[in-house]
């Protein structure tokens, strides 16, 4: 389990970018304010019909927790342990031992300070598909309330 | 070809130096590992250079220097040999980004290597991007496939499985088999030149990361542990010659880079037969203890090289000084 914790991270990175090229996904760019509000509106779902039936919603790709370059992702307390993403092999994956493409652990403080912080905002670079340089991306995070579960998704400076 | 084999752990190696040398029995040692002088050389007047480091050339007259330090090429290339120079291709980007091998140093390589006599010299990387087309887009854009045709070298395709052939690897811990390009088994001298380079996971990508391209399925390597399975290609296979390009060093968003702003200008070449000596000299260049690069430790422990850089007979040639 260490192997595959500390090692699939590169190819979250890898991935996550060919996942990137689908030009539905590539036109517009995610605003700051979407998402703070697709996160609160992703946290009312996951009150109103449960954790499990909402992790299947956000990791549906043609619906709306998948909107212009940006993506609604769910990880567990502890080591962030993915519950959504709408790259499926990317379940289970910690995101407490994901290195960005600055070789930086952005989510491990996230993940130490939950507890207390319960929401906020994470930077990171992170090198969108066909991009030459990599982009810093800040992620919105907001812990749900009862849950030991976190809900993100980020957009591009 | 230096396959590693009948190994005596790092610990027991180091004591074992000691007892030959106080003794006057370091010829025998030099049987069980194959290349001891990298340990005696300290002790050795008349040694060749286990390591030798050029500064403040361009990237051939660097190499001009290093090889003729080295014993020329001669000594490592006979009449009539086949040769693969593996340099990183890995990524469609142009010399000045430092993602890939300087196209001057392989043109140079492949040359000193006719002059030694070889009948043919083969150029190839398996591009991270297996695609055709990317790996086509790779081999161009980083100036190497222009750069080895102009010298005479066949540029050899790596897109396709159909050229690597499945082995097992003794001793591995992680990286136990997987498929590796017929040229590596195939050829009779196996230069490596790997661009010293960030790596985001592992830090630098050097000479050992650089064997990475001669296997089909590099995400194996992502799947497992990916610093125990670069160590663990090792102990199938080192090559003759590691030959580092230092000359532009990317320190940042490696290994596919990003602009030239985050790439320094070392104008450096290292040369040494030990690929985990070299790696050891390199992440010093980078300015990282290599102690602290997981893949050259566990390099180290597995007796693959030597990674103490004290122990090493080290000439040193500054251009123009």
């Amino acid at each position: 389990m260490k192997k595959f914790t500390k090692v699939l991270g590169s190819m979250l990175s890898i991935l996550a970018a060919f996942y990137f090229v689908n030009p539905c996904f590539a036109q517009e760019r995610t605003t700051k304010e979407e998402c703070v509000a697709k996160v609160e509106g992703a946290t009312k779902l996951v009150k109103k019909i449960g954790l499990q039936p909402a992790l299947e919603k956000f990791m549906d790709k043609s619906g709306p927790y998948n909107w212009k370059d940006s993506y609604v992702f769910c990880m567990e307390d502890g080591m962030g342990k993915l519950l959504a993403h709408p790259i499926s092999r990317f379940i289970g994956f910690p995101m407490k031992n994901y290195k960005d493409a600055d070789g930086k652990h952005p989510f491990a403080k996230v993940l130490e300070e939950i507890n207390t912080k319960k929401k906020g905002w994470v930077e990171y670079y992170y090198r969108p598909a066909g991009a030459d340089v990599p982009k810093l991306k800040k992620t919105y995070f907001l812990k749900i309330p009862g849950e030991k579960a976190i809900l993100c998704a980020g957009y591009y400076e | 070809m230096p396959v590693i084999m009948n190994k005596l752990n790092s610990k027991e190696r180091r004591e074992f130096l000691k007892k030959s040398l106080a003794t006057g029995v370091a010829v025998g040692g030099s049987l069980l590992w194959g290349s001891p002088e990298v340990l005696f050389a300290k002790v050795s007047a008349s040694g060749a250079p286990d390591l030798v480091a050029v500064k403040n050339g361009e990237p051939d007259a660097m190499f001009n220097q290093a090889i003729t330090m080295m014993g020329g090429m001669k000594k490592f290339v006979k009449k009539g040999q086949t040769v693969l120079v593996k340099p990183n291709i890995s990524y469609a980007r142009k010399p000045e980004i430092g993602a890939t091998t300087n196209p001057l140093l392989v043109k140079s390589i492949v040359a000193h290597c006719f002059g030694a006599g070889a009948k043919k010299v083969y150029v190839f990387d398996n591009a991270a991007s297996t695609s055709y087309g990317m790996a086509q887009k790779c081999y161009k854009k980083s100036g190497i496939e222009e750069a080895a045709k102009s010298a005479g070298a066949l540029v050899a395709p790596g897109h396709d499985e159909k050229y690597y052939q499945k082995v097992t690897i003794p001793g591995a811990k992680s990286l136990v088999s997987t498929e590796v390009h017929e040229l590596v088994l195939e050829a009779d001298v196996f230069i490596n030149v790997p661009i010293l380079k960030n790596h985001h996971y592992t830090h630098q990508s050097i000479a050992m990361k650089n064997l990475m391209g001669v296997v089909w399925d590099r995400m194996k390597y992502h799947y497992s542990d990916l610093e125990q399975s670069i160590a663990d290609f090792c102990l199938l296979k080192t090559p003759d010659l590691n030959i580092v390009d230092a000359y532009r060093v990317m320190w940042r968003f490696g290994p596919q880079g990003s602009t030239p702003e985050n790439v320094a200008l070392k104008k450096t070449l290292l040369i040494s037969k030990d690929i985990v000596a070299v790696d050891a000299a390199a992440s010093k260049v980078y300015g990282m203890e290599p102690g602290k690069v997981r893949h050259i430790q566990l390099g180290h422990d597995l007796n693959i090289g030597n990674m103490n850089l004290n122990e090493l007979n080290i000439k040193r040639h500054v251009m123009g000084g």
